[in-house]
């Protein structure tokens, strides 16, 4: 579609507002091809208030104080409102559950990588049931080296050596399942 | 600690033993922009529009099944009804534009791609006529693309001349692909939904945004596991452990489509909570009814249990997402599901039994397969029974039937895969023909008009 200097200048703002510091090309392109699509479908109706009609001004008319309500998808994640509220959380964190017979050197080989990745424990608890072990611990992985799958794998490495089953889950799975 | 043990466990446990997982993530698409009187204008843009919208949904869909330890069992793509798109062009082009769709889907890597798809419950324009009359050779002609003709809704009634004409579409599309398997991928509606992320009847409907994320659960395993341990309970318990769990699972299709709505940049639209079988071990709708107490599903009293499943699972589901949409009911797709094959093997369940089925959960008479030399006009009438069970209970019912080219009733059809293995049913001996040659249009039912 033909676009104003003033619409340009809008969705520059809009994508810019959206993108952050975390600025990569095939980022960019998805959040501009929909502020565009977005702004097409909104185009079509003249009665739609915010953006909509801000854009849609001529494109002499300049307005640079004017605030630019984001509208076009309320309801993705990551825009504000209450999805965001409902969504905020410490996402950082993954629990990781061991069990098998017992076996010394469990905790000491799985904090050891921990520490080595620069994770922190912030919580265990672990059960001797007759000969069968179970360990649960948070971890907080917000300064990881490795990312989550990195993670995972390399504690999982040690599932063989302990005899043990061992999983690394990420936090939300838990939240998401049994908190509202 | 922030999580007792034992959620922990029960988690770990739900996802490790009982298989729970996502059945898709499906990626809705609008073609409605790429209409052009030019074909090969129309093919272009439709290619181009598909490949740049879907390029990271299986890429997302995968990392975040890795991330979180779900598996996700399918990816699909939604797209606009072609009749829709295409319209005012010629039937040849119909069948590229099929042929576009499935190369799209290849391209992207989804398994399959719903869309081809028109809707008539009161009449067809020229376009949903050739997309029609183009079922067979363009769905014989791709492997990954799925249609789905809705032919009758309580506002409108039943469009009787689609109904004998989907008859014999259906009888065309079996003799032109192997074991009729073409017609595993096509389904007639009453009532269909616009936001069904499930193939074969998943289609971008025409109220839908320029893309969007609709997300369905699987879950027939925990559901039937959590009912084990219930144990001979009373049927209020029975309840309130399916609503439990379906909460659960539920919650993970929520995680799941805001995760990827939030990663890709598009917008969320719904979880749909139907229960969906697959023919794993254990995976089994009719596996569920028959831990209810039921020697064999298709006896007596099962279609109270399908009603009590059915009924919990919404409202447990109903509560964990902020929109519950799609179908929302349990499917029970005989081919699909190792519990529905074993029950008609051994005689207990018959198409008359899942025809009244229908009237208390979602989905229809799903991948049935009859004999090959069923009459057009017997399919049409099976057809129209479910439409007017579906338009008569404000709901969305639907036929997925393969009349497989000579097979008889002690055969079976095999898929393999989700599709599974079909035994063949026996239909009604006596003629339907002289009803559905009568055409037109069934009137709305009086409950239909309730403004």
């Amino acid at each position: 579609m033909p676009l104003s200097d003033y619409e340009i200048e809008k969705i520059t703002e809009i994508v810019a507002g959206r993108v952050g510091e975390k600025l990569d090309g095939k980022a960019l392109r998805q959040i501009v091809d929909r502020v565009v699509d977005g702004m097409q479908a909104e185009r079509g109706n003249p009665d739609i208030k915010g953006a909509t009609c801000e854009v849609s001004a001529p494109s002499s008319e300049v307005r640079p104080n004017v605030a630019v309500k984001d509208t076009l998808d309320p309801l993705v994640a990551g825009q504000g409102g209450l999805y965001d509220q409902i969504e905020k959380t410490d996402a950082t964190r993954v629990i990781i559950a061991a069990f098998g017979q017992n076996r010394p050197g469990v905790v000491a080989s799985i904090s050891g990588v921990l520490a080595e990745e620069n994770c922190s424990i912030e919580d265990i608890s672990q059960t001797l049931m007759q000969e069968f072990f179970s360990m649960i611990m948070v971890v907080n992985m917000s300064d990881c080296k490795l990312d989550f799958a990195g993670l995972r794998d390399k504690i999982q490495t040690f599932e063989a050596q302990l005899g043990m089953k061992v999983y690394v889950m990420h936090e939300d799975i838990f939240r998401y399942m049994h908190r509202i | 600690m922030s999580y007792k043990p034992e959620e922990i466990i029960e988690t770990i446990h739900m996802t490790e033993v009982e298989h729970l997982d996502i059945r898709t993530v499906t990626l809705g698409v609008s073609l409605r922009d790429c209409s052009s009187p030019d074909p090969k204008e129309l093919l272009e843009r439709i290619k181009e529009k598909l490949l740049r919208k879907g390029e990271n949904h299986v890429a997302t869909v995968e990392t975040i099944s890795s991330e979180f330890g779900i598996p996700i069992a399918n990816k699909r793509i939604a797209v606009t009804p072609i009749s829709i798109v295409a319209d005012g062009h010629d039937p040849a082009t119909f069948v590229k534009v099929c042929e576009m769709l499935d190369y799209c889907a290849g391209e992207i890597g989804v398994d399959y791609l719903g869309g081809y798809s028109a809707l008539v419950q009161k009449g067809m324009t020229i376009g949903d006529k050739n997309l029609i009359d183009t079922i067979p050779d363009a769905l014989a002609a791709t492997a990954r693309v799925c249609s789905s003709v809705n032919v009758a809704s309580t506002k409108a009634g039943i469009n009787m001349d689609a109904v004998a004409l989907m008859g014999r579409i259906i009888k065309e599309l079996a003799s032109k692909t192997h074991e009729a398997i073409g017609c595993c991928k096509l389904v007639t509606f009453a009532n269909c939904v616009e936001d069904n992320p499930f193939i074969a009847g998943a289609f971008h409907g025409i109220s839908e945004p320029e893309t969007v994320i609709n997300v369905g659960i699987s879950g027939p395993g925990v559901v039937l596991n959590a009912v084990k341990q219930a144990g001979q309970c009373e049927f209020g318990i029975l309840a309130e452990v399916i609503k439990r769990t379906a909460f659960k699972v539920t919650r993970m299709g929520e995680m799941v489509g805001r995760k990827a709505s939030e990663r890709m940049g598009v917008p969320f639209g719904i979880v749909d909570i139907s229960l969906a079988p697959t023919p794993a071990e254990g995976d089994s709708v009719g596996s569920i009814l028959e831990a209810f107490g039921l020697e064999r599903c298709g006896t007596h009293g099962t279609i109270a249990a399908l009603m009590l499943l059915n009924d919990a699972v919404k409202k447990g589901g109903l509560m964990a997402s902020s929109y519950v949409g799609g179908m929302s009911g349990a499917f029970i797709p005989v081919s699909e599901d190792a519990g529905m094959i074993a029950a008609v093997e051994a005689g207990a369940l018959s198409l008359e039994k899942l025809e009244a089925m229908t009237s208390v959960c979602s989905v229809g008479l799903d991948m049935i397969a009859v004999p090959g030399d069923t009459p057009a006009e017997s399919i049409s009438g099976i057809i129209a029974d479910q439409a007017a069970i579906g338009i008569s209970n404000h709901k969305t019912t639907a036929v997925r039937i393969m009349p497989v080219p000579g097979k008889m009733v002690g055969q079976s059809a095999e898929y393999g895969g989700l599709l599974g293995t079909a035994p063949i049913m026996p239909v009604s001996m006596f003629s339907s023909a002289s009803f559905i040659s009568r055409g037109g249009r069934i009137p709305a039912p009086a409950s239909g008009i309730n403004n």
